[in-house]
């Protein structure tokens, strides 16, 4: 196990050095001067020349990639060129919006997915099963930011309520901290769920199908005791999949999202970095992007051990 | 394909024993149709957008983006879907909007297809090193969620139509690749490649002339499950600023920027352009869902 996690832990270095590298050199080849963006078009060429020297953005690409690296490892992502601040402690203070969100949203996808899947396979072709089917669909083509659109206008219509623009911090009061995060959480989480939701169906429906089950019926065991101990366990492991590349899909979600219900998170830091070609940004929330990806990826593959022991981790 | 189909084809053929040509293959569809009934109406609605983005200069009123009626007027016979914060009429734009989200949508599919497939290949043909420098590439490309890649993308190249087709299928090549890859590692192991192979047949021509048409079908079930993430990647580029350059109609785009104020006093301009894109990626999936039951039996409810 222990061996596993860590080869796994490696297997990331030569990945992310592809990702950033392919990122920064992308970024270097494309039109747009950052130092025009920044200064301005009426910046004469000498303050232009002093703001490239003093960002580094006259030396050859290697050179700065190098340098970026170096400033990685020491826990430093970059020296924003718009912000005239670090990229980490910009994303330390948004950090923790994005974090509550991705969490809601995800307890939400795994909660009303398994749940609705389960309930609909064991009522297969019931009008129940029907109707969870078809709200899975529509959640499928809903699209988030029209969602989000309709879930602040028409309260509004209705009864005159607006959501707030600022926010609570959850350690001020966790409450209405909570009220504020539950409307964009579960409008990111609807797409995801119909997804979880269909694939537990598909799998609970497979699993009751097996001898053991039947075996269990056969010895008298309760409904729920089926469902739980026997059925459930060895269905979501599939679900588990997804639910993992969920959680990466709700992460570019959170990109509109948080433009939608105004939350200064990680998303709409990316949204500034993108619109004022703020390289040294964008580059470091792309990492942070995927390292957070690879990680859920490997905390998921790690837990079919927990989950069925006759899997062994190579 | 599916032997099911071909059942019921010599059913018909022995039951009816008038013209069997013909009559089996209507039969044959209007199984499929009694068995798809979701399906059916999947793709009445892609066939109404179809329409729709064809005869876009017929069925609108008024021109898409020229100024020509009061702003923020409701819903009424002459616009009905009101107009927008700019005078236009709104259902000139919904109707006009279909153009964009289908080309790019279907490209952005044809793209990644392509690219998947010819990824597929390449990995699952020649295995080995090839293989595993293709798929760490694909790794990190699916590390990045497709929406932030796509951004990503287009911030660099820009945000011309046919740039936003191959960014958008560029975002969702990875997926198609690796699942194409594991049907090629499973054709290649079949008896026929060996004999194509010991006949000495070349390794392009094994690759195109006969592993490609076997994972054909599996092409088609990806594609038309990503044709609806591909028009709601377009749609989101543009709602974000990134897509489809304003003032040309696009769902996503009039769902966002300085409309977003008046969306309160106007909420026709919201509810609209979102309906249309809500109802098109609806009948995409309903689609792709039957199309996946009809060719592959084997990925039922997946």
């Amino acid at each position: 196990m222990g061996t596993y996690i860590l080869r796994r832990l490696l297997l990331m270095v030569p990945l992310l050095i592809f990702v950033t590298f392919a990122v920064a050199s992308m970024m270097r080849v494309v039109p747009g001067d950052p130092a025009t963006i920044v200064l301005g078009e009426n910046a004469t060429e000498q303050d232009r020349e002093i703001f490239r020297e003093a960002y580094h953005l006259n030396d050859s690409l290697p050179v700065q990639y190098v340098r970026w690296v170096a400033d990685v490892l020491q826990g430093n992502l970059g020296t924003s060129v718009v912000q005239k601040g670090n990229v980490t402690d910009e994303l330390q203070n948004r950090l923790p919006i994005t974090i509550e969100l991705l969490i809601l949203s995800s307890l939400m996808t795994a909660t009303i997915g398994v749940t609705l899947g389960v309930i609909s396979a064991f009522r297969q072709n019931s009008p129940v099963d029907y109707t969870v089917r078809m709200i899975s669909i529509f959640g499928l083509s809903i699209p988030s930011f029209w969602l989000g659109t309709l879930f602040i206008i028409l309260p509004a219509i209705w009864w005159g309520y607006l959501p707030p623009l600022s926010r609570t911090p959850i350690t001020e009061d966790p409450l209405s901290n909570l009220q504020q995060y539950l409307l964009p959480a579960f409008t990111l989480s609807v797409g995801a769920s119909a997804i979880v939701m269909r694939l537990t169906r598909s799998s609970m429906l497979e699993v009751l199908r097996q001898d053991y089950i039947r075996t269990a019926r056969s010895k008298g065991l309760a409904q729920g005791r089926i469902i739980f101990r026997h059925a459930l366990k060895n269905a979501l492991i599939p679900v588990i999949t997804v639910l993992g590349l969920q959680v990466v899909g709700l992460m570019g979600g959170s990109v509109i999202i948080e433009s939608i219900f105004n939350l200064q998170g990680v998303g709409s830091f990316f949204i500034n970095s993108i619109t004022f070609r703020d390289y040294p940004s964008v580059q470091g929330l792309v990492l942070f992007f995927a390292v957070t990806a690879m990680l859920v990826n490997l905390v998921i593959d790690t837990s079919y051990a927990f989950l069925d022991p006759r899997i062994r981790l190579s | 394909m599916s032997n099911q189909v071909q059942a019921l084809g010599t059913l018909d053929v022995a039951e009816t024993g008038l013209s069997p040509r013909k009559r089996s293959r209507w039969e044959r569809m209007r199984q499929v149709a009694r068995k798809q009934p979701l399906g059916v109406i999947g793709l009445f609605i892609v066939i109404m957008l179809v329409l729709m983005a064809i005869f876009a200069p017929v069925i609108a009123p008024y021109d898409p983006i020229s100024i020509d009626a009061p702003s923020l007027e409701a819903p009424n016979s002459d616009h009905y879907f009101g107009t927008d914060a700019r005078g236009r009429d709104v259902f000139s734009r919904v109707v006009y909007g279909s153009r964009i989200s289908l080309q790019v949508g279907l490209i952005a599919t044809f793209v990644a297809s392509l690219g998947g497939a010819l990824i597929g290949l390449i990995s699952g043909y020649f295995k080995g090193r090839v293989d595993m420098i293709l798929q760490r590439f694909m790794d990190s490309m699916q590390s990045i969620p497709f929406l932030v890649l796509a951004l990503v993308l287009v911030s660099l190249f820009g945000n011309e139509i046919w740039k936003l087709m191959i960014v958008v299928g560029i975002a969702i090549m990875p997926g198609q690749g690796r699942v194409l890859r594991s049907v090629v590692l499973r054709e290649s192991g079949t008896l026929y490649i060996e004999a194509a192979r010991s006949i000495g047949a070349t390794s392009p021509r094994i690759m195109f002339r006969h592993i490609l048409p076997n994972i054909a079908p599996s092409m088609i079930i990806l594609g038309s499950s990503l044709l609806g993430a591909a028009i709601l990647i377009e749609a989101g580029l543009s709602f974000l600023g990134f897509g489809t350059p304003p003032p040309a109609p696009s769902w996503g785009g009039d769902l966002s920027g300085s409309a977003r104020q008046f969306f309160v006093r106007a909420p026709w301009m919201a509810i609209f352009p979102g309906a249309a894109l809500s109802l098109v990626v609806l009948g995409v999936n309903l689609m792709g869902d039957s199309l996946r039951d009809i060719l592959d039996p084997r990925m039922r409810n997946t």
